[in-house]
């Protein structure tokens, strides 16, 4: 028999039960309607909203024009907000204990996890491809290389926020995750630089804020990393931002989730 | 459909490995204030293959902190536990032991269907919709768990339970919320599995439950093993009537010593007797003194674990405590 074969063979892997009918119920229950709003809705209108907003005399960057940069900087959001909502599913999960149904189940604890961030990545590819489409629709243009690396990094950068929410659902109550992580992606992707140009100052704040490592290297092959008014920013502050956000929101998700099958 | 379920545990043996193990697991859990609680107490515990045992204590006498430990839930803080002769988590994720938990584990915004089946897909070769047959709720497919009843939630529970065609079965007070057919049904149910030799063991309240189904019974109270035998030996411990009366000291002392009662207790103004032939005792109060307000009451199950623990200390057969005191 080979369906009594076949698992023993998976039950070694330390990602045991994880299969493409559970990730399927799983993407259903993460596209509600405010995840709709917030992943798809929002990053395209705010692109439609600013992407001719460019500060004055620096329209043009040395691979592409500001339509680009918007874009950029809107599926860099998109991404990142959609792979933020596995929180609002996870703490109804912990809510209810789920956990403890899960527990019960031979799905491993790295398994629930890769379901999670699969589930964020996938998500998260969709925001990415309509402000794509929106990019080429309404003018943006950029090398050709320009639009396959960037609009790969903005989706693959998804991953930090992909740990973030999960941190993020296992942390707090179902009734303030509905609103929170929508609401603090937003104010981050304002401080990292995604919305409008930033520069002095307010630049050197958002180095050190969340998005700015994703959107800073999306956008690099498209401005070299320069900004509007000259300011360099290297690829390897941007990698450090990254790899450093990363291993932070990885840390405290891991540390909840250690705390999390015990009854609610 | 009835099956004789005392011949069957004959039949079994009693040589048969061990499904489940607990040896002197200790539980303690800290509150808010930094208070120390101990919600099991150095519990013992020995389950053989193919046994149905009724796991029976008053609410916080620690039945649900002992299953989420023999689950893998909980860790004890000492002792050990082991599930055919593994770890629990090995268990667990062999699909060997499954349960049906108290209450949550279901999500709201699912339909019952989707349920089941995004749970089976974990399991290798489970059948989601003989699994539903079998606990009975087909027919409530495209309902949302939100929507269900508390009794059709606890069948939604069992269905899972029976994904992993488990070889132990953990139910924690498994028809809370039921009504009386649905009950009925869910027990013929578990029935069938236990009559194919699965190991099962419940968690209830209910003396009668555990009168009818189990043929052991396992009663704890502050978090260790009060008394452990046959359903009928804890059945006679916990039988008889309570007679309560406000009469006075020197009348309560001389009425104590009547033959067939056991114990008597003063609560408030009124003295409480337990005993064996309530009748008997009727008449001697009415007759021979000036008692008013006279109630008989059936022993509760907390009465009868105070019995219990009161007369005779740690047992490990309810029915020598009765002998004792005949």
């Amino acid at each position: 028999m080979a369906a009594v074969t076949a698992p023993a063979a998976a039950r070694t892997s330390v990602f045991n039960g994880v299969n493409p009918t559970f990730v399927r119920y799983e993407l259903r229950r993460r596209f509600n309607r405010q995840t709709t709003i917030f992943t798809v809705l929002l990053p395209a209108v705010l692109y439609l909203a600013l992407f001719r907003t460019a500060p004055s005399g620096g329209a043009d960057l040395p691979h592409g024009n500001f339509a680009a940069w918007m874009m950029i900087g809107q599926a860099v959001y998109g991404a990142a907000t959609a792979a933020v909502s596995s929180a609002a599913t996870i703490s109804v999960e912990k809510s209810v204990g789920w956990m403890r149904t899960i527990a019960m189940s031979p799905l491993t604890p790295p398994g629930y996890l890769l379901v999670k961030v699969l589930c964020s990545v996938l998500m998260a590819g969709v925001p990415v491809a309509i402000v794509g489409a929106l990019g080429a629709l309404t003018g943006a243009h950029a090398d050709a290389n320009v639009w396959v690396t960037s609009l790969l990094v903005a989706w693959v950068g998804a991953a930090v926020f992909a740990a973030l929410g999960i941190g993020m659902g296992l942390a707090l109550k179902p009734d303030v995750v509905m609103h929170m992580p929508g609401l603090t992606m937003t104010a981050l992707a304002f401080l990292g630089n995604l919305f409008i140009p930033l520069s002095g100052v307010m630049l050197e704040i958002s180095r050190y804020t969340p998005m700015y490592g994703v959107a800073t290297l999306a956008r690099y092959p498209l401005n070299d990393g320069f900004s509007f008014h000259g300011e360099h920013s290297s690829v390897a502050g941007a990698v450090f931002n990254l790899l450093a956000w990363f291993a932070g929101f990885s840390f405290l998700a891991i540390r909840r989730f250690r705390k999390s099958t015990g009854r609610p | 459909m009835m099956i004789d379920y005392q011949n069957r545990t004959a039949s079994r043996g009693t040589a048969s490995p061990l499904a489940a193990e607990l040896s002197s697991v200790v539980k303690r859990f800290t509150n808010a204030k930094g208070e120390v609680f101990t919600a099991v107490n150095g519990l013992d515990l020995r389950i053989r293959r193919g046994e149905v045992v009724a796991f029976l204590g008053p609410n916080g006498a620690g039945k649900t902190t002992s299953i989420d430990m023999l689950l893998g839930l909980t860790r004890p803080d000492e002792g050990e536990v082991r599930l055919f002769g593994v770890s629990p988590e090995q268990a667990v994720r062999a699909g060997r032991v499954a349960a049906v938990l108290q209450s949550g584990g279901l999500l709201p915004d699912l339909t019952v269907e989707a349920t089941v089946h995004m749970l089976a897909s974990l399991h290798p070769g489970a059948d989601p919709e003989r699994c539903m047959a079998r606990a009975n709720i087909t027919e409530l497919r495209a309902r949302r768990v939100a929507a269900c009843s508390g009794g059709e939630q606890q069948r939604l529970r069992f269905a899972l339970a029976l994904l992993s065609r488990p070889d132990f079965l953990v139910l924690d007070e498994p028809t809370a919320g039921m009504d009386v057919v649905a009950r009925r049904d869910f027990w013929a149910a578990v029935r069938e599995d236990a009559a194919r030799g699965m190991t099962v063991m419940f968690a209830t309240h209910y003396m009668e439950e555990a009168d009818q189904f189990a043929d052991r019974v396992v009663m704890i109270n502050k978090g260790a093993v009060v008394a452990d035998g046959s359903a009928s030996s804890i059945r006679a411990a916990t039988s008889g009537r309570t007679v309560s009366a406000v009469l006075s000291p020197y009348e309560a002392g001389l009425v104590s010593r009547t033959p067939g009662v056991r114990s008597s207790a003063v609560r408030g103004e009124r003295t409480y007797f337990t005993c064996t032939d309530s009748d008997a005792l009727l008449r001697v109060l009415v007759g021979e003194t000036q008692a008013r307000d006279i109630e008989v009451a059936p022993r509760s199950l907390e009465e009868a674990f105070m019995a219990i623990t009161e007369n005779a200390g740690r047992v490990e057969n309810a029915a020598n405590a009765q002998k004792e005191n005949v």
